[in-house]
């Protein structure tokens, strides 16, 4: 049997699926990925190191701010820029908010309609018009955030090496944070619709892979990556851990761990199975109600981890917006940055999993080297994995049935193809 | 009548689509005028056409992309360029100036793999653009304007003035004349509201060169030579957003002198 989905929809970027099985084995499974490159490392080469991050931010137009601070993280420590407490926590504020964004984006715009079985979130206005325009609330909420602090909801100004050159004033903070307040209700309506949405029983054992800091639920702070097999790595050796490879189906390339020679996972089931503990007191209290619902090694529960992580940061945005309005937290003015010669490297969590950037900088102030890599780069390898484990479980469904069965496990990864090929620029013969 | 819309995406970070479904409080009232019936982002069944309007985003850099475009505007009554890589190219087009060579042992080292390159373009090195959105991502009440007049038949307006414009009416100080930094606002269209300038940052060129930019482009360079900019660094300037544009690549290619040719942005 053959299975072609030649036009993967409702992801981000241009991809295809081809298997073949035979008398129950898959003889072959590629997930083609055809999109478009965009050379980034390498223009990048000879650019001012000022130009970084607001040149990453281009990469990827869901989570624009994740490859911005990534960036400007690792600029800052191959500089020796040491950021202070205040200008953190207003990145935290916008990789919180990013967060919340990009997973209600996908959670409602990509992925629920498969599951309450329409063809698009358009389609789905008509019958539940209620469900849209809570996404749509969500959505201009996490992107008005963004863009109080910097600027718009995407590709912000470049002004934050430092520290942000321009700061929201209390004013801002206060009617956000009665916004965010207001908004209790949406967000738990949110976890309700996806909490009752049935997932496809299926399971694998896998490594998942995220970024720590000690007491924090990491997503921009953290220089250590953790495992839920247990031996961590420090970001700095980041290359002697994520080792990448070109395949021949793929403009995107693909990883595996060197230290289990196999594929692993990134994105939001992995932060939620690694850093559970530093859930927001809603969010823990989300999924210890979840309980055996909440199945660490299936993929597809990849949506659910998604909408404890919005009710997290939602909550961890009041804290934060609170702790400024009270004066705990300062708005710091921005630190002069010097070019000098230097190197850093640099892990975020993005939306969609842990992303690296990595910069060596000149005395002149020019970039002479960047690397990154990105989540779906990192979880492609392990998309093919599970199919291939998944497909010979699903044999005995109708066509269009398993068709949609690999579908909505493809959606759950929430791929991000355009982000993953930012650097490739080939046609494979 | 809804017109009947197809939006898709080339090469590109797909930001402009999802800028798109950033309409929140516009997006079920479009749906009132604009019948979406190709869209893969967002949807799965996809029609092939014919279209009243199709919106494009990203640059061509795939000889795929090539024919896609093509059947796309034979497909489609109006098309508009949605997003500075589709009209102009944007950042990957800096790279059609490094050797390809160059390029590709940057990425793979010594592997050896067949490749074919194509130059990123924008779309309308291909086909005919209708109207032109431009913006790194564009103003979203741009695009609502631009999709009000085309649904009424009408030519939308265009903006026709630069950045500074928009600048002096926030009342903002002048990062170029008062603090010497290399603002690029007199060559850049407007339309975004003078956002950097008003967040205290220079404007990067993001929405593309102003109409006049081929015009002023001589005296703005003087202007940022005299602040003591370099020439290397003016150059990084001008191949930025917009790496493609003639009158850019002109100054860049001949240093001095009006640049002779008139790009076809300028022309409609």
């Amino acid at each position: 049997m053959e299975i072609e989905i030649d036009r993967l929809t409702k992801v981000e970027g241009h991809g295809s699926l081809t298997i073949n099985v035979e008398e129950g084995k898959v003889e072959e499974l590629r997930l083609n990925i055809f999109e478009g490159s965009r050379f980034f490392e390498s223009f990048m080469r000879g650019r001012r190191f000022e130009e970084a991050a607001e040149m990453a931010s281009r990469i990827c137009g869901i989570c624009s701010y994740s490859h911005y601070l990534t960036a400007l993280k690792a600029v800052e420590k191959a500089l020796g820029v040491e950021i202070p407490e205040g200008t953190v926590a207003l990145r935290k504020l916008i990789t919180l908010a990013e967060t919340a964004q990009s997973h209600i984006l996908h959670l409602y715009f990509l992925a629920a309609a498969d599951y309450l079985g329409y063809e698009s979130i358009l389609a789905m206005s008509k019958d539940h018009v209620e469900e849209v325009k809570r996404a749509l609330r969500l959505k201009k909420l996490s992107n008005d955030i963004l863009s109080m602090v910097g600027g718009r909801s995407l590709h912000g100004v470049p002004n934050a090496l430092g520290g942000f050159a321009a700061v929201p004033t209390k004013q801002q903070l206060e009617r956000m944070l009665k916004r965010v307040k207001e908004t209790d209700d949406d967000v738990e309506k949110m976890l309700e619709l996806f909490t009752s949405l049935e997932v496809p029983k299926f399971e694998r054992k896998a490594e998942g892979l995220a970024l720590a800091k000690e007491g924090t639920f990491a997503l921009y702070e953290g220089e250590e990556i953790s495992s839920t097999w247990g031996a961590s790595f420090k970001v700095d050796d980041y290359q002697q851990h994520i080792i990448e490879s070109v395949v021949p189906h793929s403009t995107a390339k693909h990883s595996i761990h060197s230290t289990t020679g196999e594929s692993f996972y990134v994105g939001a089931l992995a932060r939620v199975n690694l850093q559970k503990d530093h859930l927001s007191p809603k969010a823990k209290e989300a999924i210890e109600t979840l309980g055996d619902k909440f199945r660490e090694l299936n993929p597809y529960i990849n949506n659910l981890a998604q909408a404890i992580e919005v009710v997290h940061c939602f909550e961890e945005i009041s804290n934060i917006l609170e702790r400024f309005i009270s004066g705990e937290l300062k708005m710091e003015r921005p630190i002069e940055v010097k070019p000098k010669e230097g190197e850093g490297a640099s892990a975020t969590e993005a939306p969609r999993g842990t992303l690296y950037h990595h910069y060596r900088i000149n005395g002149e102030g020019k970039i002479t080297y960047a690397n990154v890599i990105t989540p779906t780069a990192q979880n492609l390898r392990r998309m093919e994995d599970d199919m291939r484990a998944l497909v010979p479980q699903i044999l005995d469904l109708p066509r269009d049935e398993i068709v949609l069965t690999l579908e909505k496990l493809i959606r759950a990864y929430d791929p991000c193809i355009s982000c993953a090929t930012h650097f490739l620029e080939v046609k494979f013969i | 009548m809804k017109l009947k819309t197809a939006i898709i995406g080339l090469t590109g970070c797909f930001g402009c689509q999802v800028q798109f479904l950033n309409l929140e409080d516009e997006l079920l009232d479009l749906l009132e005028v604009l019948d979406i019936v190709h869209f893969p982002l967002a949807k799965e069944e996809n029609s092939d056409g014919p279209f009243d309007l199709a919106l494009i985003e990203g640059s061509v850099s795939t000889s795929e992309q090539v024919k896609e475009v093509k059947e796309m505007r034979e497909k489609s009554k109006k098309v508009v360029a949605l997003g500075t890589c589709a009209c102009f190219g944007n950042l990957q087009g800096i790279s059609n100036f490094q050797s390809k060579e160059e390029v590709r042992r940057t990425v793979y080292g010594d592997a050896k793999l067949n490749y074919e390159a194509i130059d990123v373009a924008p779309i309308d090195r291909y086909i005919q653009v209708d109207h032109y959105v431009p913006g790194c991502p564009y103003d979203k009440g741009i695009l609502i304007e631009t999709l009000k007049y085309i649904a009424l038949g009408k030519r939308p307006l265009r903006v026709d003035y630069c950045v500074c414009a928009e600048c002096k009416l926030r009342e903002n100080g002048c990062l170029l004349i008062e603090k010497g930094q290399p603002c690029m606002g007199p060559i850049t269209r407007g339309g975004c509201g003078a956002l950097c300038p008003s967040y205290n940052y220079t404007c990067e060129g993001c929405q593309g060169p102003s109409e006049d930019a081929a015009e002023v482009i001589d005296a703005y360079v003087k202007i940022l030579k005299d602040k003591g900019i370099s020439e290397d660094d003016i150059l990084l300037k001008l191949r930025k957003f917009a790496p493609l544009y003639k009158p850019f690549l002109l100054k860049i290619l001949k240093g001095s002198g009006p640049p002779k040719e008139v790009s076809k942005w300028k022309s409609r």
